[in-house]
């Protein structure tokens, strides 16, 4: 693979750029807003292009979820079939989760899902002539789904926080440190979707509210600039938490 | 922003988020969100207004028809509303429902009978000063109003979006020799604007929990497990111009009571907000009945309101772990109750600067300087009319 230019990655790159020339024997993966024509790679999305080992792909701020196989997505049932749910991703079209592709489901003992539940799945094909389809099952694991030991299926609690697939995707890749951070001062759960959904749950509603919205503002700060604001936070809550007021009492 | 359908996790957790004094974007139960007023630079009349994630953008026409048999000596204010399937996947789904078209949906004639009330009724615009030959011609104003984002609470948004888009319109002026009604063009003359008596303001309040909590101005996660709304809409004067309680939710009297005080100080916010905007924009000194002195939570428009919020609601969490429940229970009534004579004397001196401000202002329009200025008067402080229809 031969680059175009001296320098293609952390580029900004518009739709139409050639990015790459392939040559015999390469093997590439290639990702969302990169397409082959002919010998060349062509970027169809403006954005920041990346490259890490041989995978390809331009980071755009889109918000339409694109389902793609091995994604890990948070889902809402819209409907129940007898065999699937149907689950909006937030794609083009509703995903399908068949009723048994949980954890030691079976056909007698199986998580009874409503409309309006929340589950975390991950997406194991995206056919062009079919909707995608969900599956709650990860191989090589022992837990079942009653002891809610699972990594994925249904989502309790907690609230979900709509944002951005490039916030999801620097959460995931640890570009973002928000997560990091704040789990040294409080504790609290997350399941991050590629899809652009975040759900947390923490011991109180305060600490979810605070946990939603340093989410959202996460998206357009740096990862210095959010450490110093965490840190801000928690230094104020921890000047005015019972055992500080205390202390200060006792000490005059 | 296209919001997928509300989980039933997004909508426990509003309440539960409200049953402990916190709303899920951070503020407090009486804390509304930040306004923001943009007006249209190029054309008058036109303008978007914020109100936190909701969006959304009225303009203003003015056209010359003939007046109705019964009102020969009036003009006409219509309202239309449009509630885009752009703006909200919930409504996608209303329109599948329901088959309609945009302006015909449930909600959408629901803000236009509140702004027919808010703004018609209420007499806050003169219909009279629209009118250019009586029983011949008169001038019909027209509000669009288009939804472009829906992030809840769209019924106080497009009330002040109609009222800002009214304050800043500006129709041609007519000259009227013998039987001959000449309209000028904008190049020609100054063109002139409406006359507004008085600028009431929509407060909305969600109801939940069977009226035990009520939240001002809810956004798009709480109004899906929201019981009730309760809008009020109050003027500078502290007059209640509209009342709406949709819903059916049970409330109690004092607690309408507690929210109206509270949608004064609201109103109080908006209208100096407002006022700000429009003199800003186009150099107009609007004139305006002085408001009340009274102390506002916001004094700017901070960048990023989620840090705001985020500051909020740490301090609030801190809060509450510091106090113990039951001191919080002794904690003084509502700070924004006014004393009844106190504000009874403080209305009664702004009655007489209004009358002195108005009557300022009408000798101006009557010197015909070139300064065309809205005319906000009292309503019962003689005829706002404008001087220039003669």
């Amino acid at each position: 693979m031969k680059p175009l230019a001296a320098s293609w990655v952390d580029v900004f790159v518009f739709p139409g750029d050639k990015l790459f020339k392939l040559e015999d024997g390469d093997n590439i993966r290639i990702g969302q807003g990169v397409f082959k024509k002919g010998e060349y790679l062509v970027a169809v999305k403006p954005g920041y292009l990346h490259k890490d080992g041989n995978k390809v792909w331009v980071e755009t701020a889109q918000k339409r979820y694109i389902p793609c196989v091995g994604d890990v997505v948070i889902g809402v049932i819209v409907e129940r079939s007898s065999e699937f749910y149907q689950v909006d991703i937030g794609g083009f079209s509703t995903a399908l989760l068949p009723l048994l592709a949980f954890e030691g489901a079976t056909k007698r003992n199986r998580p009874h899902l409503t409309v309006g539940s929340c589950v975390y799945a991950r997406v194991v094909s995206t056919d062009r002539d079919s909707e995608p389809q969900l599956s709650c099952l990860l191989p090589g694991t022992q837990h079942s789904w009653v002891t809610g030991e699972t990594i994925f299926g249904e989502l309790n609690q907690g609230n979900l926080v709509h944002c951005s697939i490039s916030l999801c995707r620097n959460i995931l890749l640890g570009k973002n440190s928000v997560f990091t951070e704040l789990g040294k001062y409080i504790a609290f759960e997350q399941a991050t979707g590629m899809n652009g959904r975040i759900w947390v749950r923490s011991q109180s509603a305060g600490h979810i509210v605070l946990l939603s919205n340093l989410l959202v503002c996460s998206e357009n700060m740096t990862n210095e600039q959010l450490n110093a604001m965490i840190r801000n936070l928690v230094s104020k809550m921890t000047a005015t938490t019972p055992t500080a007021i205390d202390e200060a009492t006792n000490g005059r | 922003m296209r919001d997928e359908p509300l989980s039933i996790l997004e909508k426990n957790f509003a309440l539960e988020a409200l049953q402990a004094g916190i709303r899920v974007d951070g503020r407090k139960v009486d804390e509304a969100r930040l306004v923001d007023f943009e007006f249209s630079s190029t054309q008058h009349g036109t303008v978007t207004v914020r109100l936190g994630k909701t969006k959304v953008l009225s303009s203003v026409t003015a056209e010359v028809v003939e007046p109705t048999a019964d009102r020969p000596a009036e003009g006409f204010v219509t309202f239309s509303v449009d509630l885009s399937p752009m703006a909200s996947e919930v409504l996608v789904l209303e329109y599948l429902s329901s088959g309609r078209s945009s302006s015909t949906l449930e909600e959408a004639s629901e803000i236009v009978r509140f702004l027919q009330q808010l703004i018609r009724e209420s007499n806050a615009i003169d219909t009279e000063t629209l009118c250019i030959v009586a029983g011949v011609q008169v001038w019909a104003i027209r509000v669009d109003i288009h939804v472009l984002d829906h992030g809840g609470n769209v019924l106080d948004a497009c009330c002040m979006a109609a009222l800002a888009s009214l304050l800043h319109m500006r129709r041609p002026d007519v000259t009227i020799v013998g039987n001959d009604v000449f309209i000028h063009s904008i190049e020609e003359r100054e063109p002139i604007a409406l006359t507004i008596h008085h600028l009431p303001i929509s407060v909305s309040f969600g109801i939940f929990s069977d009226g035990d909590l009520v939240a001002v101005d809810p956004n798009l996660q709480e109004e899906s497990v929201m019981e009730g709304t309760l809008s009020i809409a109050v003027n500078a004067h502290k007059e209640v111009c509209a009342f709406r309680k949709a819903g059916g939710a049970p409330m109690e009297t004092t607690a309408i009571f507690k929210c109206a005080s509270s949608a004064y100080l609201r109103a109080t916010e908006v209208t100096m907000q407002l006022e700000k905007a429009l003199s800003k924009t186009n150099n107009i000194a609007i004139a305006s009945v002085k408001p009340l002195e009274v102390e506002t939570t916001k004094k700017s428009f901070p960048l990023n309101e989620h840090i705001e919020g985020v500051t909020a609601v740490w301090k609030q969490v801190a809060e509450q772990q510091t106090y113990l429940d039951n001191e919080k229970l002794a904690t003084p009534s509502h700070p924004g109750v006014i004393n009844k004579t106190e504000f009874e004397n403080s209305a009664d001196e702004s009655d007489d600067e209004a009358f002195k401000n108005s009557d300022d202002l009408l000798s101006s329009t009557d010197s015909d300087e070139e300064m065309a200025m809205p005319v906000i008067a009292r309503p019962k402080g003689g005829k706002g009319r404008s001087k220039n229809i003669k």
